[in-house]
């Protein structure tokens, strides 16, 4: 186990570097000039003065020396656009993604691995037929008509739920913990802006939410399903255990396996689709922030949120990999 | 991305009992039927559309759909179906090349490193790994923001999030095929190694890839799409239906349809190429174990 986890982690640290070579590619010798960003149309003279002051007039084995080592010392660079420090940014705008996407993760979970196991449980029945071909649908349903569905309806219509930002702007943000306004808020027992922040979330969780449903309900139907006809199943009925007991204790147990390990990659769909949601939404995460960034063709923003996507994708892997161990006990990493 | 999970959403979804002879003909229809009309839609779209898809008609801007305007007008007045109509050929082929181009490179650096190995292969399964360490979109929406957005760019930046899946998959082929006998039996022969991979072991591994490929048709679009909806693809007055949606998203909440209708497009199409992919994996690789 040990091996194996100094393996693994060693080549996440060559992979991470990895990383960090392709986003400097991408920052430097792509023709995105981030210098003449930065300056807009100002004259010959600012846009030399910014370009030094940059550091894009050192050779580029110096620049990627000053990128790397930022990187290290957590400089992610500056934003001309909010006048501060692009890490300062990230601060305000990652929690708003990570908070959207577990959301997300855990209703898809809770509505998925139900729905699974009663369409496995009922194979053919009137529930599964229902829930495949909806399945079918939510996975071809592009995340922004979802969304726009849901803002018609729940906004435009009935009036229930906001559709911009994370809280109401006469609460403002709660006392900042995390970050992250729904949880922050219930640590510090504030009521009014849980409830704010909470309604402010439902719709883009939802929306993000959805095709992970339809993928988790179908692959437990599928994995339960083949479960439900292993030998121990049978064994398990044969002693007269109750169907109940079979199908949770028996069955879905093991059918939970290949979800574990699909659920790393998972994520990465999610927070690919969280950065979509966000813009539909208009809810002010590292999505909304990168776009902005596109538009105003500033490159240090969009390369550092790309960096820790990546990052915490990966992370992500890794914890599931490992969790993998614990929670199969035949699973033995030599 | 989620491109093998798609697939086998619509496999669970159309694993309907087994066809019935007499039936089969119907089934069979209702798989390919779309697809014949996506693709005349497709090439002849601007001919059989009711109305010029670039005629700007501003007395009749923002219509809601009506008997005249079935999908509604948008700002200048142009007929949304028409322009749906004539969308499907900027958008539909944009895809078969991302898949190909993604598909070209993928089995050139997997055919490589599987039959090479040794250092050639780690140095090339890493560098797959340090692209498939972004989600798709998140490392396309950084490139096409580096390299300017525009619907070539787009193209650019999805091939270059696409083809680490199929060197990976092909990769795993060659490994498993350069040690069969018939691959043997050639190399004992002096047959040179091009003509081993070339005649040997990419037609035996091309299979499962090309399927996989078929499947990916709906997420292609899907991210296509998405791209052009955060504005960073297909820039307007084009009719491609991402451009659509990106200059619908303004008026989402007054006129639905603008986004609405393109959005259906791209729900349909999607579809059809999710339920046309399953058919051909059914079909081709009824032997094969899964993949």
């Amino acid at each position: 186990m040990l091996a194996y986890l100094v393996r693994r982690i060693a080549s996440l640290v060559l992979v991470l570097a990895g990383i960090c070579v392709l986003t400097f590619v991408l920052s430097r010798v792509l023709p995105a000039d981030p210098a003449r960003g930065a300056v807009g149309k100002a004259g010959a003279e600012q846009y030399a003065a910014m370009r030094e002051r940059m550091g894009l007039d050192r050779p580029i084995p110096e620049q990627f020396w000053r990128y790397a080592s930022g990187l290290v010392h957590g400089d992610l660079g500056y934003s001309y656009a909010s006048r501060r420090p692009v890490a300062e940014d990230i601060g305000d705008y990652f929690p708003a993604t990570f908070e959207l996407t577990i959301a997300s993760l855990l209703l898809a979970i809770a509505a998925g691995a139900p729905l699974g196991v009663l369409s496995a449980a009922h194979r053919g029945g009137w529930l599964d037929r229902a829930a495949g071909w909806s399945a079918l649908a939510s996975v071809a349903l592009p995340l922004f008509v979802i969304g726009l569905a849901f803002q018609v309806i729940f906004y435009k219509t009935l009036g229930w739920l906001p559709v911009a930002g994370r809280i109401s702007p006469e609460l403002g943000a709660p006392a900042r913990l995390t970050g992250m306004f729904t949880v922050d808020s219930l640590l510090y027992r504030d009521g009014p802006r849980f409830g704010s922040s909470l309604k402010h979330l439902v719709l883009p969780a939802v929306t993000l939410a959805l095709p992970l449903t339809a993928i988790i309900s179908r692959m437990i139907r599928s994995s339960m399903l083949e479960a439900l006809a292993k030998d121990y199943v049978r064994t398990a009925r044969g002693k007269g255990i109750s169907e109940q007991r079979v199908i949770y204790r028996h069955a879905l147990r093991n059918a939970m396996l290949p979800v574990v390990t699909s659920l790393g990659m998972l994520f990465g769909a999610l927070l690919g689709g969280a950065f979509l949601v966000e813009v539909v939404y208009t809810f002010p995460g590292l999505g909304l922030y990168v776009l902005n960034s596109i538009l105003r063709a500033e490159t240090a923003p969009i390369v550092s949120a790309t960096l820790l996507v990546a990052a915490l994708y990966m992370l992500t892997n890794l914890a599931v990999d490992i969790a993998y161990v614990f929670i199969d006990p035949r699973i033995r990493y030599a | 991305m989620s491109l093998s999970i798609h697939a086998s959403v619509t496999r669970s979804a159309l694993a309907l009992p087994a066809t019935a002879g007499g039936l089969a003909w119907l089934r069979a229809g209702i798989v390919w039927l779309p697809l014949v009309i996506l693709l005349v839609v497709t090439v002849a779209g601007r001919a059989l559309a009711p109305y010029d898809p670039d005629a700007v008609l501003v007395t009749d801007r923002l219509q809601p759909p009506s008997l005249m305007h079935p999908m509604g007008t948008d700002p200048l007045g142009r007929d949304v179906l028409s322009r749906v109509m004539t969308g499907a050929r900027n958008t539909v082929p944009n895809v078969f090349f991302i898949l190909i181009s993604a598909l070209t490179i993928g089995v050139l650096m997997g055919v490589v490193a599987g039959y090479a190995g040794g250092k050639i292969d780690t140095v090339l399964m890493r560098i797959t790994d340090v692209f498939l360490a972004f989600p798709a979109l998140v490392l396309a929406l950084a490139i096409v923001g580096m390299l300017g957005a525009n619907v070539r760019n787009a193209i650019i930046a999805i091939i270059i999030v696409w083809w680490p899946w199929y060197a990976r998959l092909v990769r795993g082929q060659v490994l498993s095929i350069k040690n069969e006998l018939y691959v043997d039996a050639a190399r004992s022969l002096g047959c040179p190694a091009h003509r081993i991979l070339l005649h040997h072991v990419l037609p035996n591994s091309m299979a499962p890839v090309g399927v996989q490929a078929l499947l990916d048709i709906g997420a292609a679009l899907l991210t296509t799409a998405a791209l052009g909806y955060l504005g960073v693809g297909a820039q307007p007055p084009s009719s491609e239906w991402g451009a659509m949606l990106a200059q619908g998203r303004q008026f989402f909440l007054d006129a639905w349809w603008l986004t609405g209708f393109p959005g259906l497009a791209i729900f349909v199409t999607v579809l059809i190429f999710n339920g046309a992919g399953e058919r051909l994996r059914a079909k081709t690789l009824s032997g094969w174990s899964r993949i």
